[in-house]
């Protein structure tokens, strides 16, 4: 995983600021490969159940904290639904490092 | 006095972005007498595909030429020196004269925008409710546009009398 302990810090803090406690979140792309260099930072978030407007809002929430802490990198957020089948969803879980 | 290039530039951001405005305003009536529902998105007619496509050009470019254009150029006429600013201290500047009403919801903003053109295939209620609040956006950046049009065009009255020929237009 090519984070800092800081950066991973924010991420955890964000996530729980944003959707609250018991979501969880994992990192994946090309973060999680220790063998590439630079690359957006995609995570996948498992927030606990909330309306599509309000996960929008939460998203949006996140994705402003993390710009305060991490400055203006390219974040990259996927929310992930209960019984969620997309393959970027399925591929996060396979390849991701989970952060929380 | 109209001939300086940093008006000339102003005079240019400021049509397109008015062509934007434009085309953005058609495009959220139609949406409005439309009254779209979510489950209709998965099965959208050709003219609401239309529809949608030049709501959503239209709602991309009216903040991508504000930020990268307008806002620069205002500066710019202003005596400002751009170059050296980061994108947010510039927004702050303009903030600052009053020439912008919230750097920081204009930050929100573009999160909206970024959002909306993010094409992981989602349910249809997670786009219906992208689709709304990119909608209220969109009247937010028309309506930021018109504030900033009227600073500009009071700060410098001689710029309405120098309409570019059609040709230069968008």
């Amino acid at each position: 995983m090519r984070l800092s302990p800081d950066q991973v810090t924010a991420i955890r803090e964000s996530a729980t600021e944003a959707f609250g406690e018991g979501t969880a979140v994992w990192l994946f792309g090309s973060r999680a490969d220790d063998s590439r260099k630079g690359g957006d930072i995609d995570l996948l978030v498992a927030p606990p159940l909330c309306s599509a407007a309000e996960k929008l809002a939460r998203k949006l929430r996140f994705l402003a904290r993390l710009e305060k802490r991490l400055g203006e990198r390219r974040v990259d957020v996927v929310i992930e639904s209960p019984h969620d089948n997309r393959p970027i969803v399925e591929l996060a879980h396979r390849q991701g490092v989970r952060l929380q | 006095m109209t001939n300086h290039p940093e008006l000339i530039a102003l005079r240019h951001a400021l049509d397109t972005c008015a062509q934007h405005q434009d085309a953005l305003r058609d495009a959220l009536t139609d949406l409005e007498r439309r009254r779209l529902q979510a489950d209709e998105l998965g099965k959208l007619s050709r003219a609401d595909r239309r529809l949608l496509d030049q709501f959503a050009y239209r709602f991309t470019r009216i903040q991508d030429d504000m930020g990268a254009r307008l806002f620069p150029a205002a500066l710019r006429a202003l005596g400002e020196d751009v170059s050296p600013m980061p994108a947010f201290d510039r927004l702050a500047r303009l903030e600052q004269l009053g020439w912008l009403p919230d750097a920081e919801r204009w930050g929100e903003m573009r999160r909206v925008r970024n959002e909306f053109t993010h094409d992981y295939p989602e349910s249809l209620e997670e786009r219906f409710a992208r689709l709304e609040l990119a909608i209220a956006c969109a009247l937010e950046a028309a309506n930021i546009l018109e504030h900033i049009r009227s600073r500009i065009l009071s700060r410098f009255p001689f710029l309405l009398h120098n309409e570019p020929k059609g040709s230069d237009r968008p």
